[in-house]
Formats: structure tokens, sequence, C-alpha cells
């Protein structure tokens, strides 16, 4: 049987603020599937973000175990919690999130040099470059992320996102930024990855956007209400 | 693991010129302080060596195996200044290999027209070579001329030039006028020799000790013994136990002068070091003054890059690693400082040396030392900053405008 690279049991993630306890999650179940390509939808506010943190080990649960492609996150220390992140995480944001100082070579090359995985300077490179390949950006390896446009941006942020080889492609509303005709192109790129293997977790309040994915996962007021059926919100 | 990390630091320095070249303007200004303080040990400690240097170098001339000892005050008081002197002191002091009496006083010097008042001096042969005096034309008067009373004379070479401004002094006579005249042989004349301690060695006259107690002035008392210090024993010792013998015999200090190069050089050299010291002290605190300028360079940077840190975070750094970014980014600024600030120290130590007429000693330790010291400040200071960035919650700084 094979393992979920996701599994998530009984989450619960409770903030104080002031005398008020937030119940930004209550007793969240998910299993997600190697080779899944699952939307997380939901209004805002519902608690999906909360959720996308936990998947993306960016914060830790008050109770319940979150489990990443085997490690199980709870009892772990930052340093170790970034490395999961690291090695089996690839985050893709609506805002694309890449080092305005560095050029796209230079940021799909970071997180392999967070990796300490022995590689040298020429194979980092080259294990960059054809990631930036096959995102279509060959000819704009060298430039800067002003250079790009919000399309090209978010390409960059793909491979920089794949370049340590992750079990889950975290996306957070990755074309919320873009023009339709572009969301489109990212979206398409998205479904190719998928049919490639590639574990997809899409977090979206875009209903259109989250049909398009193979399964859906509602959340609303820290639960899930349903998978795989659609209902109005 | 090795590779590892030469990559991080590789990518690290990078990083950091690449943000110190972002903002010109306010790096070169947050540097100001480190550069400064840097500038001024370097300046500092280069010049006290090379002013030592300098000071030493003048008084080894004089010779560092000798020490000198002046009576003070009239024959009848003095009675241990007697022809024994030598001995007694050689059986007191260790480390003697001989004491030179020599008597001095001012005469008339002629040579047909020209008439020059000079200091005459009554020395024995061995008077030149203690003294590390040199020939520039004929010889020293040997023992031979001394234990004879010859008259012959060795003159400086300020005087050899006055009294024959046409050619040489060698083999020409000139005559000593004390009471009465008389005829001296010149058998050399001395190179030019720098002013030391007062020593004005160029326009004296020097003649052998016993021709000038035989025949110029009878010596009641010398003017002073040039003692010789023996192989392998230390100068400025001898000169405190021959200080220490001639007050217990006299009682009082002030009927003698001892003098060594030896005890001097010793002196400067204390003296120097001290004040050094103080001024480096000085110039350490406008360098703990630069560290803070980079403490706050550092956090105001840290804040404008919150976002940066939360990617960073996201893309699996650590707190280690970030930590390790910022560290490398202050050490890098000031060491760049430090790197400036030597130059500069550098720079104004070789122009202030060359009016000063000193030879420049480069003090390869105040270069270690400046560039050890900004590192540390670099570490230090930036510390806190890079504590605060690495301690950052990478959801917060991710949301961060």
């Amino acid at each position: 049987m094979e393992r979920n690279v996701i599994d998530i049991r009984d989450l619960r993630k409770y903030y104080l603020i002031g005398d008020f306890v937030v119940r930004a999650l209550d007793g969240i179940n998910l299993e997600i599937k190697k080779g899944d390509f699952t939307a997380i939808m939901g209004p805002s506010g519902s608690g999906k973000s909360t959720l996308m943190n936990m998947i993306g080990c960016l914060d830790s649960p008050t109770s319940g175990i979150v489990s990443i492609d085997g490690e199980i996150t709870n009892a772990m220390d930052e340093a170790e919690l970034a490395a999961v992140r690291n090695r089996k995480v690839g985050f893709v944001f609506q805002q694309f999130n890449l080092l305005p100082k560095l050029n796209a070579l230079e940021n799909v090359i970071t997180p392999l040099l967070y990796s300490g995985n022995g590689m040298n300077g020429k194979e980092r490179r080259e294990r960059a470059e054809y990631l930036l390949e096959r995102v279509g950006l060959k000819d704009r390896m060298r430039h800067k992320p002003a250079e790009l446009s919000g399309g090209q941006k978010q390409r960059v942020a793909i491979a920089r996102a794949l370049v340590n080889n992750p079990a889950i492609l975290l996306a957070d509303e990755p074309t919320g930024a873009l023009d339709s005709k572009t969301g489109d192109q990212i979206m398409s790129l998205f479904m190719d990855l998928n049919e490639e293997g590639r574990t997809i977790v899409f977090v979206t309040h875009d209903r259109s956007l989250g049909m398009k994915c193979r399964s859906q996962v509602y959340i609303r007021d820290g639960k899930i209400l349903d998978s795989d059926v659609e209902r109005e919100y | 693991m090795g590779k590892y990390w030469i990559a991080m630091l590789r990518e690290n320095i990078k990083l950091a010129l690449q943000s110190m070249a972002a903002n010109k303007m306010r790096t070169l200004l947050s540097l100001l302080g480190i550069v400064i303080g840097v500038a001024s040990v370097v300046a500092i400690m280069t010049l006290g060596q090379s002013a030592t240097n300098s000071i030493n170098e003048a008084l080894e001339i004089g010779g560092l195996d000798m020490v000198t000892v002046m009576p003070m005050g009239s024959a009848r008081e003095l009675q241990i200044f007697d022809e024994t002197f030598g001995n007694t002191l050689m059986k007191n002091v260790a480390g003697i290999d001989a004491v030179l009496p020599s008597a001095q006083t001012n005469a008339n010097i002629r040579n047909g027209q020209e008439t020059v008042r000079a200091s005459v001096n009554g020395v024995y042969s061995s008077y030149f070579d203690v003294n590390k005096l040199e020939l520039d034309d004929g010889r020293f008067f040997s023992a031979a001329d001394n234990i004879n009373r010859r008259q012959v004379a060795v003159l400086g070479s300020e005087l050899a030039e006055e009294l024959f401004p046409a050619g040489s002094a060698v083999g020409q006579y000139i005559s000593l006028f004390r009471n009465q005249a008389k005829r001296y042989l010149v058998v050399g004349v001395l190179s030019e020799r720098s002013e030391t301690l007062g020593n004005t060695y160029d326009s004296a006259c020097f003649i052998p000790y016993n021709t000038y107690a035989q025949r110029l002035r009878r010596i009641t008392m010398p003017s002073s013994y040039s003692i010789m210090v023996a192989e392998g024993a230390n100068a400025v010792s001898v000169a405190d136990e021959t200080e220490s013998y001639l007050f217990r015999m006299l009682g009082d200090d002030e009927y003698y002068i001892v003098y060594s190069p030896a005890t001097l050089v010793e002196m400067s050299n204390d003296i120097m070091s001290t004040f050094t010291l103080f001024l480096s002290c000085i110039a350490g605190i406008s360098l703990l003054v630069g560290g803070i300028g980079i403490m706050n360079i550092m956090l105001v940077s840290v804040v404008e890059r919150t976002r940066e840190i939360g990617i960073r975070k996201a893309l699996g750094a650590s707190p280690r690693t970030i930590r390790g970014q910022f560290l490398v980014e202050s050490i890098t600024i000031t060491l760049f400082g430090g790197i400036i600030g030597i130059a500069i120290g550098l720079t104004l130590s070789y122009f202030t040396a060359d009016y000063a007429g000193w030879h420049l000693a480069l003090s390869y330790s105040s270069i270690l030392f400046a560039i050890g010291f900004s590192t540390l400040v670099g570490v230090f200071f930036g510390w806190y900053p890079a504590l605060k960035a690495a301690a950052l919650d990478p959801i917060e700084a991710l949301s961060y405008e």
C-alpha cells in the first residue's frame, strides 16, 4: 500500500485573541496521495490559509498530527521544519515572492543552496537551467524579477518550487495576481506537472479554478465540509 | 558538509556585496566610523613604531655597549675619581671590559691665518672604537702615540674643514694654544657624525690622553669615563649598578652623571609604547562607536528585508542559515571598512613619516590587529541584528509589506 504524501489527523489550531479562543482549524482529517491534484477551497477566514501553512510546515498545530511524506512535523524545532520545507514542499505564492536582487537562475538555485545535498556549483546551475527550460523561460534566465512579466515571474517561482524535487507542490492562489489569459497558461502548466505525476495542493477561493483540479476539499470555520462534492459557499 | 559551507559562505558574501552596492551612500556613511577608527589605529601604531625606531637609531649610533660617567664637582670633593677609579669600578661592578678616562678643555687651534676655538679632548686610542667613530682620512692615533706622549691630533670633520678649507688636513700641523703654543701633527680626520646626546664630535679635536696631561693641561680629575660593557653583559644593568656604586661611595646623586644609550633606548621604548597604547585606546573607542553605527544599519536592514527573510525561510533556510547570512553581511561591511581604513592609515603614516624624516616601520601587527578587530566588531555588533532576523516568524515575515 502506498503511503499518503499528506496525512493529517484531527488537526487543531487555536489562537487566543484577548479573551476569545479563535479556532482556526478545528479537527481536520485529510489524506492526499501521490499524484493527487487537490484544491483546498473556502472563503477568506475559513482556515484554508492556516491549513496551507500547516502543510507547508510554516506553522505548528495546537494538537493533532501532520505527516508530510512520512515526516511527522509536530515535535520538530525550527531548523528541522526548515529542512522539511526545503526538501518536501515547493511553495508557489500569489505574489510570486521572488528574491528581487537575484536573477531568475539565482532564484531557482537558492533552495538548492539551503539543501546541502552535495551538488557542486555546476550541478546546481544545470538543475536550475533544466527547470527554467521546463517552464519555458530558457531565454530569460539572467533577468531580474523586475524585468519579467507576471506570468514569467510565476514560472520562475514554479521552477524554484520544483528544484529540490519536493513531495508536494503547494500553490496559494497562484493565478490571483495574473490576468485571466496568463492565469490559464499557469493553470495548464500545473495540470501538465500533475500529468507527469507531481502531487499538487492548490489553495484557492476561485471555484472555477478549483474545479479544474482533480479533487476538491471545502473548508469553512476550520472544518472540512465535504470532499469531492461541490457546495455553494 | 564542508563544500556546503563554502558554497553558502560564497553566496552570503555575494549577497552582502550586492546589498552594499544597492545602498552605496548608506553603506559608506555607516562605514565611516570603522574607517576612521581603523585608520587611526593603524596610523598611530605605525607612526609610534617609526618614531621609536628613529629615536633608537639615533641613540644606537653612540654604541649600546657603552656607559658614560661624568664626575660633577671638584677633584677635592670627589676623591674617588682618581687614577684607580677604573680598577675600583671594575672590581665592584660586573660586566665591564675597560674604563677609559678622558679629559676635555677648550683651546684655540691655529693653522696659518685660521684660528678656531674648539673643544680639545685627551683620550685613549680605544676611545674611537668605543664611540664607534669612523675615519674620513688618515689614521687614529695609537697606544704607542699615547705612551710616548706624541703631539698628534685627530680632528672632527667640521673643525678640519674650518682649519684646512683648501685641502686635506692629514700630515699638516696645527698649533694648540693653552699657556703656550705647541705644534701637533694631524694624523686623521673623522667622518661626519650627526649629533647625539650633545656629543659634538664634528667640531672637536682629539689628542692622546697622556700628551694632554703632560703637555696641555694637568689632569686633576678626568672630565668623563667611557665604560666599555663586556660582551654578553647587559649595558642597562651595568649602568644601574655603576650608578648605585657611585651613590654608595658619594652619598649624593648630584656628584655624578651616568648615562648610557641602552638606558635611554629602554626609556624611550617605554615612553613610546605607553604613549602609543594610550592613543590606540582612544582610536579603539572610535572603532567601538563605528561598530554601533554598523549595528544600527544592520537593524534597519533586517526590518527592510523582513519579506526577503520570510521568502528565504519558506524556501528552507534554517534560523542558523539566516543568522549566518546577516553575520557574514556585517562582517563583510566591517572588513571592507577595515581595509579602507588600513589603506588610509598607511597613506597617512607614509606622508607623516616622510615629513618627519623617519623610516616608515610597517607595523604588520597593527594591520593584523585592525583586520582582526574589525571582524570582531562585525561579529559583535552584527550578532543581535542577525539573531533578530533568524527569529522572525516566517508567516508574519511573508505577509510583511
